[in-house]
């Protein structure tokens, strides 16, 4: 099951790879031209976007648009544990290039910004692609779902740095007990999402 | 008609019982009821959107009834039941960007019983290449793909939705030949849909008539088509005898009578023929409120 | 081995012309005692049809005395139904058929004729 979950992500594999690559770009330039050092980790913000609607989205609209969930969901496991390895594979994949591009971006700056620190930039990456999968799973669509993932994901990070500014003001907390702060909610919203998509494919009768 | 079920539940390789399905408000299935015992080849007929591919989601788990009940062997095709169903779907999905020889490997890693060998061997004899992708097979190549896995499994109970459909004549042959080889190997029991009933003729034993959401006769076909007569006599007229009309037609001077027969009939004035699967299968067809089906189980 | 074929437009059911194929093979000499028939699996491999119609064509013959099911191995031919040859009575035949086509009649005439002197409709003398 795991095979077949890491080789339908073969596509998004080299998506990825390509993404890293980019940033590796970023970073070579910001090295080589010191005065425009900032850009990779500025950029940085569009990651989780772009893992929410390329990692999360497809994830089971692509089976209920090719028919593929009425092969997958007669096989002898139940639907419950063939999600679980698909899920998995996302977030791995979705960590890694995170850890990836983090390493990068530390390369050229000597100090990371806020959401740059700590476990946050990889609870965000996880939060993005939970988000992408229970739209997928509602939606069933990939384009909608894709959308969905995008304004979504964008519309909680404004929620996000309006909600951290207004703590640091009113209850003066250090960046690094409001990183911890949103790093837990950001693991625990992309819990929650997670067993919405569960419960969507496991309790909803597929069309 | 009823002795010819098996009542013992072990031996029913699929009983659905008052079974309904609905789609938001709209009800694809009602009250549906139907037997296929273990080693059966049965033929789930029916026009267009009557609600088979329905009865077939049902069987296999996809889709739970809204009303009544279905089991497969005994049990509702769920968890570690689903072990013994295996299901194709009308458009045999497969995942597209796989090659042949991958695809067999996703149902070795989905199945625990999955016969890997003879895939390899079956796709092997069918001369389909194991390095091209899905993507890039012919209609039936891709059908054979899709069966291949299906009896690869080592499933008790085929369920096989339109497995003709959109296939040439060879390619039709070449399918049912490997299904009844299948059948007669592994003494599997299987389902499969069509609606052109004349291909099923020689391969089913086994009927299920779905109409308007509704099974409308169900049993074995040699014991249907035997009970069935087609009665020509003077109009105006109807023949002595115990028999139930199922659909009548009439001119000036003679009346047509599709009949299921209780007993023999003497009347001199009249003339009985048998009837095909086919003249049957239309003649009910055509009286939609003539149901022969078993009786949903009391529980 | 025997090789079934099906005329799906005589009429015939489809397990009876099994039951024919191999009585008829076995008239001709084809298929002797101790010859092995196909497997169910091996029929409807080629065939696509239902195997509990062969099985049933086996079980008619078996019925009949033709052939024995032995668990396990296959279903086996029991006794012959082939006559000896008499290449007299065949030279007088194949002489016979030659005259026959010499005076004009085709192969349906010549089986018409042989039908009704089977039936006894030909008894050799002149109608007026």
């Amino acid at each position: 099951m795991t095979w077949l979950a890491v080789r339908q992500h073969r596509i998004r594999m080299i998506s990825m790879a390509l993404v890293v690559v980019l940033w590796a770009g970023f970073v070579t330039v910001e090295r080589l031209y010191p005065g425009v050092r900032g850009i990779s980790a500025s950029l940085f913000a569009y990651l989780p976007l772009v893992m929410g609607v390329f990692l999360g989205a497809p994830l089971l609209s692509r089976e209920y648009e090719r028919g593929t969930h009425q092969f997958a969901w007669t096989q002898s496991v139940t639907r419950g544990r063939w999600l679980a390895p698909q899920v998995v594979t996302a977030a791995v994949l979705a960590l890694v290039t995170t850890g990836l591009v983090v390493g990068l971006i530390s390369w050229s700056l000597s100090r990371l910004p806020h959401e740059l620190s700590g476990a946050l930039p990889f609870t965000w990456a996880l939060f993005a692609v939970a988000l992408g999968t229970f739209w997928s799973a509602v939606t069933r669509r990939t384009t909608v779902a894709m959308g969905s993932s995008f304004f979504g994901v964008a519309a909680c990070q404004l929620i996000a740095e309006g909600l951290r500014n207004r703590a640091a003001r009113e209850f003066g907390w250090a960046p690094a007990t409001l990183g911890a702060v949103e790093a837990a909610i950001t693991a625990g919203l992309a819990g929650a999402l997670v067993a919405g998509a569960w419960w969507f494919v496991t309790r909803r009768d597929p069309g | 008609m009823n002795q010819d079920f098996i009542t013992d539940a072990s031996e029913l390789a699929l009983e659905v019982a008052g079974a309904g399905l609905r789609y938001g408000r709209t009800w694809a299935l009602r009250g549906c009821s139907a037997r296929v015992p273990r080693g059966r080849v049965a033929a789930l007929v029916g026009p267009n959107g009557a609600g088979k591919s329905s009865l077939m989601r049902l069987a296999v788990g996809l889709r739970r009834p809204d009303e009544g009940h279905v089991t497969v062997f005994g049990r509702p095709p769920r968890g570690a039941n689903l072990a013994r169903v295996a299901f194709v779907a009308q458009d045999k999905p497969l995942y597209p960007e796989l090659t042949v020889a991958e695809t067999v490997k996703a149902g070795a890693a989905l199945n625990p019983h999955f016969d890997t060998p003879g895939a390899r061997r079956r796709l092997d004899d069918l001369g389909i290449p194991p390095r091209r992708t899905v993507r890039r097979l012919s209609g039936g190549q891709r059908a054979q793909v899709a069966i291949t896995l299906a009896i690869a499994k080592r499933a008790d109970l085929l369920v096989l939705d339109e497995p003709l459909a959109n296939l040439d004549p060879l390619a039709r042959h070449e399918v049912m030949e490997g299904l009844m080889a299948a059948v007669a190997e592994r003494g599997l029991t299987v389902l499969l849909s069509s609606h052109v009933v004349a291909e099923l003729a020689e391969v089913c034993d086994h009927l299920i008539l779905v109409s308007r959401g509704r099974v409308q006769v169900a049993g074995g076909i040699e014991e249907l088509v035997s009970a069935h007569r087609l009665l020509v006599g003077p109009s105006g007229t109807a023949p002595a005898g115990a028999y139930d009309v199922i659909g009548s037609s009439e001119t000036e001077r003679q009346t047509t009578l599709l009949a299921r027969v209780r007993g023999p009939i003497h009347d001199p004035r009249w003339t009985t023929r048998e009837l095909s699967l086919e003249d049957m299968v239309l003649g009910y067809l055509r009286a939609p409120d003539a149901v022969l089906a078993p009786r949903p189980v009391a529980l | 081995m025997i090789e079934f074929s099906l005329d799906k437009r005589s009429g015939v059911a489809t397990y009876m012309q099994i039951v024919q194929q191999v009585e008829q093979a076995m008239r001709l000499g084809r298929l002797g005692p101790g010859d092995r028939l196909p497997t169910a699996a091996e029929v409807v491999g080629r065939l696509a049809i239902n195997p509990n119609t062969v099985l049933r064509a086996y079980r008619e013959l078996e019925s009949r005395g033709l052939v024995e099911p032995r668990p396990g191995l296959g279903t086996f031919v029991q006794r012959s139904l082939a006559r000896p040859r008499d290449p007299a009575l065949e030279r007088r035949l194949a002489s016979w058929v030659r005259e026959a086509r010499a005076a004009g009649l085709g192969p349906d005439d010549i089986r018409a004729l042989l039908e009704s002197a089977l039936s006894g409709g030909l008894t050799g003398e002149a109608t007026a």
